[in-house]
């Protein structure tokens, strides 16, 4: 995962919710994704790479 | 034959030079070589025509001129005096018999230098257009986060150290992998040693998202290196994207047009990575706040859908309501007409029974034979009732007679 490529999948997510085509049962598994997603840059913009490496060895 | 001494000669030369050149005068040349002793600077001045040197001549610049001269150019004065450089002097002819030709230079034309740079990057500028380098570098895709960032700078440069800590000491706490690569940002060794610290962050094993070349303020002379057309070329034809920062205010170097993001200042280049930064990340939190947004919205949606869907039902069961009222409205107008139709049979049914009643009623049992006992004027049934002595009554179907009871017997 990078800052791009996760940018790209919550652009996708942002799409899919904007144009309706996310169904209610699928919206949770999304709405995880999502927060993965926005975790995971949160974390990287902060920390350097072995700490991250930590962060997710943990 | 007469004969001069060495001496007499070179005297007789300093004379004539003495005489016809009293004066100091402008001359046009290109500085070859330049070294400093105890503050006096001694120069070499040629002219060329193409590759060739037509004319050579050792100059000086006496460190007390020297002084009056920085005093006055400033800081370009050490640009000026470069390898390369053309330049328009005034110097006085001095001709020592034991030393030989010296010019003493006593004034600077930087314009005329400025001119002749300008005309070369004009040319140097051409040539890049031609080969379409300009804007090429800033083809290259800039990373939404600069994190991993390669720093040309010379260790020595007043703009790097604050560069450093603005970048590293940012208010959002985002963390930034910084590596140093020193090369010379003034002098002659410009262009070599950058071009060498390219080539080394090329060959580098780690990925980097940009370079950052910086330097903090200088005289405008000494942004000729990047104005080099080889620096020039290497940099349009980078493969990560360059950022500047050769703190120059007015006017724009070669380098500026060739590069992926020209800024001011490397104060100017750290503010622009850390707003980089910033602006991806709040990005990402608009698209977390629309997320939420529409999560909310959609569980809204599907609530109001239920919502919906109890209010048809409960529409369904006010129908049932409704049309359960309609038959009693109906019912209501359907009684009174009920009601008549009963009382009627009613009536008819009371005639039935009024004719059976009356098959039953007192005058025919009296006609059928039957008659009845009343005592003092009240029907009696039972031998009880009476007693000897009384006076009683007898009904016929046609009259009435009076009796007096003298003998009574009891059903045994």
């Amino acid at each position: 995962m990078n800052y791009e490529k996760a940018y790209q999948e919550l652009q996708d997510i942002v799409q899919e919710l904007q144009n309706g085509q996310i169904g209610i049962d699928d919206l949770s598994t999304k709405i995880k994704r999502a927060a993965e997603l926005i975790q995971f840059c949160k974390e990287k913009l902060r920390n350097s790479e072995t700490e991250l490496q930590q962060l997710f060895d943990e | 034959m007469q004969v001069y001494s060495l001496f007499e000669l070179n005297e007789y030369v300093r004379r004539i030079l003495a005489l016809n050149l009293p004066e100091a005068i402008w001359i046009e040349c290109e500085v070859a070589q330049s070294n400093e002793s105890r503050g006096h600077y001694f120069l070499s001045l040629v002219q060329k025509d193409g590759e060739q040197i037509v004319a050579q001549s050792e100059a000086v610049i006496w460190s007390k001129t020297y002084r009056k001269l920085k005093k006055q150019l400033g800081l370009s004065i050490r640009a000026l005096l470069q390898a390369g450089v053309a330049i328009r002097l005034k110097a006085r002819v001095d001709y020592n018999e034991r030393y030989g030709l010296k010019l003493v230079i006593e004034e600077i034309d930087p314009a005329h230098t400025l001119g002749q740079l300008e005309l070369q990057k004009r040319a140097t500028l051409q040539k890049l257009q031609e080969k379409g380098l300009i804007g090429k570098n800033k083809e290259v895709v800039l990373p939404k986060v600069l994190q991993k960032i390669a720093v040309i700078s010379s260790e020595r440069a007043a703009g790097l150290q604050d560069f450093l800590n603005q970048v590293t000491s940012n208010p959002y706490q985002y963390y930034y992998d910084l590596q140093i690569f020193p090369a010379s940002m003034q002098g002659d060794l410009v262009v070599k040693e950058v071009l060498q610290q390219l080539k080394k962050i090329r060959k580098s094993s780690k990925q980097y998202d940009c370079v950052v070349i910086i330097r903090g303020g200088g005289a405008k002379l000494d942004l000729n290196a990047f104005d080099q057309y080889e620096l020039s070329e290497a940099i349009a034809n980078y493969a990560y994207p360059v950022l500047v920062g050769i703190g120059h205010e007015t006017d724009e170097s070669i380098l500026d047009r060739v590069v992926h993001t020209s800024l001011k200042t490397p104060t100017a280049v750290a503010e622009f990575i850390i707003n980089r930064t910033l602006h991806f990340e709040s990005e990402v939190m608009q698209m977390a706040y629309f997320i939420q947004q529409k999560t909310q919205q959609t569980f809204q949606m599907a609530l109001l859908r239920i919502y919906q869907l109890e209010k048809q039902f409960q529409l369904g069961t006010q129908q049932i309501i409704d049309s359960q009222k309609q038959q009693i409205h109906l019912a209501e107008k359907q009684i009174p007409q009920w009601a008549k139709f009963q009382m009627t049979s009613a009536q008819q049914q009371l005639k039935e029974w009024e004719k059976q009643l009356d098959l039953l009623s007192v005058e025919n049992t009296l006609a059928r034979g039957y008659h009845l006992v009343l005592k003092d004027g009240m029907l009696i049934d039972s031998v009880k009732e009476v007693k000897e002595g009384d006076q009683i009554e007898t009904q016929f179907k046609d009259g009435r007679v009076s009796s007096t009871v003298n003998d009574i017997k009891n059903k045994s």
